[in-house]
């Protein structure tokens, strides 16, 4: 199963997660592809992708396309799913490119949270929960992902601490990166010492939730090369689901959604795991990351934190895991992550990542693999992308 | 994005009706319970119809006390204790809450511990003035068990619990 037409990135702009008290949703759009849409591939744009959790402002996609200017001929189409809703949409445009349904296509993700009361915010991940049988329970975002970090460390006979290595590699990612929220790469230590939200987890585990806008422009190859653009190629995309109702799924430490969309990705690519440049995960919290490594053998059952104490997963390393630092370590703006990476291989494998540049990825024919979560597992979504040729 | 929203209230009230009963959706192919009421059995995918089945009792597993926290500051709302159930005989595993107000407390030492399943306030503590009170399943230590894991009192402190 492959695209007819080779797909592209080949522009990308970004708003960092923060608060924007001054900006509204709209703002934020215009602030991040407006620049975009004064570029050499604004005119062709002819779809927009719009990434966004559904909050007070149904049907988000019609109002940025007219905040942008893109009204009339622009087809414009909005993709939910939660924190995964970039990864949707991501899939999306290039799935309607690849078929030649679209030439250029904009695809915008846009948080606007801070208006929300704190604890309003605070409970938005709580909606990534089966509704019908998980929150009548009284179950939260933060109780589930702390029970299955309990399960996992009882499994393995592992001591809280191990998950802290987790979340230092990912601060020292994002603050080499530079786009952060955080002041400084805080060490283990400092984490394990952090405030306990879902005892083993901490603060640190869970990614703040903040406003922020990323867009990206996804192109059929050949209008990339009219413009005499050496861009990064989409080779693939691959999706999996899994059991919504986390205590029903057989082994609720394997993410059968993450496995099954990279198998896809990997498969449709011809390529296998071990030849990534980088693995990128975008997950809500410490544990989801960890579980979808170990579910896709990136590193041992068990020993994803060890691994991370011994450097691993850093930029310096030799296998580098979220070089950009994840929402844990730039802000979680909800449901823009999957085009995040797409920002990110666009830089990795394109224009340069300055301080973050995974080295590997700088080599000629170099790929890499994002994968972006929805909650805990219930459904994710795999890209694999490559350096293109001149 | 409210609790209303995406379900139906009849449904929502009748799963409420099973849960009083404290009771479950069976496989009756593999025996596995779900309060979840699927086309395919999520263990073993058999398309047989489920059947109506006691929760029963199980064994908790593993435990957290989660409250919610808003970004960086240091803010968490109020703590709930919830564990995972592995359910006697394979039947499955069910997360929830933990019953008793001194959960808390009880939370360190609780895996391992058998519990069973009651319709409980799904919120502890008072409530605002005309707030319909919630009820909710939740997993149970027996008296037993719950003896066994308080702090006994310390002679050499005058009858204090220890610590």
């Amino acid at each position: 199963m492959t695209a007819r037409t080779k797909v592209c990135l080949v522009a990308a702009s970004d708003v960092r997660a923060d608060h924007h008290w001054d900006a509204s949703a709209g703002d934020l759009a215009l602030r991040c592809a407006g620049s975009l849409l004064d570029g050499p591939f604004g005119e062709h744009i002819d779809t927009v992708f719009v990434a966004a959790p559904v909050l007070d402002q149904a049907a988000l996609g019609p109002v940025l396309v007219d905040r942008l200017g893109l009204s009339g001929d622009t087809s414009v189409y909005q993709l939910e799913a939660g924190d995964g809703a970039g990864g949707a949409a991501l899939h999306a445009a290039v799935a309607h490119v690849g078929a030649g349904f679209s030439r250029c296509a904009l695809l915008l993700g846009v948080s606007k949270v801070a208006d929300m009361q704190e604890r309003e915010r605070g409970t938005l991940l709580d909606a990534l929960l089966d509704r019908e049988v998980e929150s009548p329970l009284g179950l939260t975002f933060q109780s589930q992902a702390g029970l299955l970090a309990d399960l996992y460390l009882s499994r393995h006979g592992l001591k809280p601490g191990a998950l802290a290595h987790v979340v230092a590699k990912n601060a020292a990612n994002a603050v080499l990166g530079g786009e952060t929220f955080l002041s400084h790469a805080p060490t283990a230590q400092e984490i394990m010492r952090d405030l306990p939200v879902a005892p083993p987890l901490v603060r640190s585990d869970f990614a703040p939730i903040l406003d922020g806008a990323t867009a990206v422009i996804v192109c059929a190859e050949d209008l990339a090369r009219q413009h005499g653009i050496s861009p990064v190629m989409v080779d693939s995309i691959g999706g999996g689901s899994d059991i919504a109702v986390l205590a029903d799924r057989p082994d609720p430490l394997v993410f059968r959604a993450v496995r099954a969309a990279t198998a896809r990705a990997l498969d449709r690519a011809n390529v296998r795991l071990g030849e990534m440049a980088y693995v990128d995960i975008a997950s809500a919290c410490t544990i989801a990351e960890i579980l979808a490594l170990e579910s896709l053998e990136v590193t041992e059952p068990g020993q994803t934190g060890a691994r991370c104490k011994e450097g691993f997963g850093r930029v310096a390393h030799a296998r580098v895991v979220n070089p950009g630092g994840a929402a844990q370590g730039r802000g979680l703006a909800l449901g823009t992550c999957g085009i995040v990476q797409a920002r990110e291989a666009f830089l990795q494998l394109g224009a340069g990542a300055g301080k973050r540049q995974a080295s590997a990825a700088e080599a000629s024919g170099a790929k890499a693999l994002a994968v972006s979560l929805v909650g805990l597992g219930s459904a994710a979504y795999a890209t694999v992308f490559s350096r293109g040729g001149a | 994005m409210s609790q209303g929203v995406n379900n139906n209230v009849v449904k929502m009230w009748r799963l409420r009706g099973e849960l009083s009963k404290r009771h479950g959706f069976r496989c009756t192919s593999c025996g596995v319970v779900s309060l979840a009421q699927r086309r395919k059995c999520a263990r073993c995918g058999s398309i047989a119809a489920p059947e109506s089945a006691p929760l029963g009792r199980g064994t908790i597993r593993a435990a957290t006390h989660a409250g919610s926290s808003v970004e960086h500051l240091d803010q968490v709302t109020a703590r709930k204790a919830a564990v995972w159930v592995e359910l006697d005989g394979n039947a499955g595993q069910l997360a929830c809450l933990l019953q008793h107000a001194d959960s808390l407390t009880l939370l360190p030492h609780v895996r391992g511990a058998p519990v069973r399943f009651g319709l409980r306030r799904a919120t502890l503590g008072p409530l605002p003035l005309g707030e319909p009170i919630a009820y909710t399943l939740k997993a149970a230590l027996d008296l037993r068990t719950r003896v066994s894991l308080k702090p006994k009192p310390d002679p050499s402190t005058k009858g204090e619990p220890t610590k």
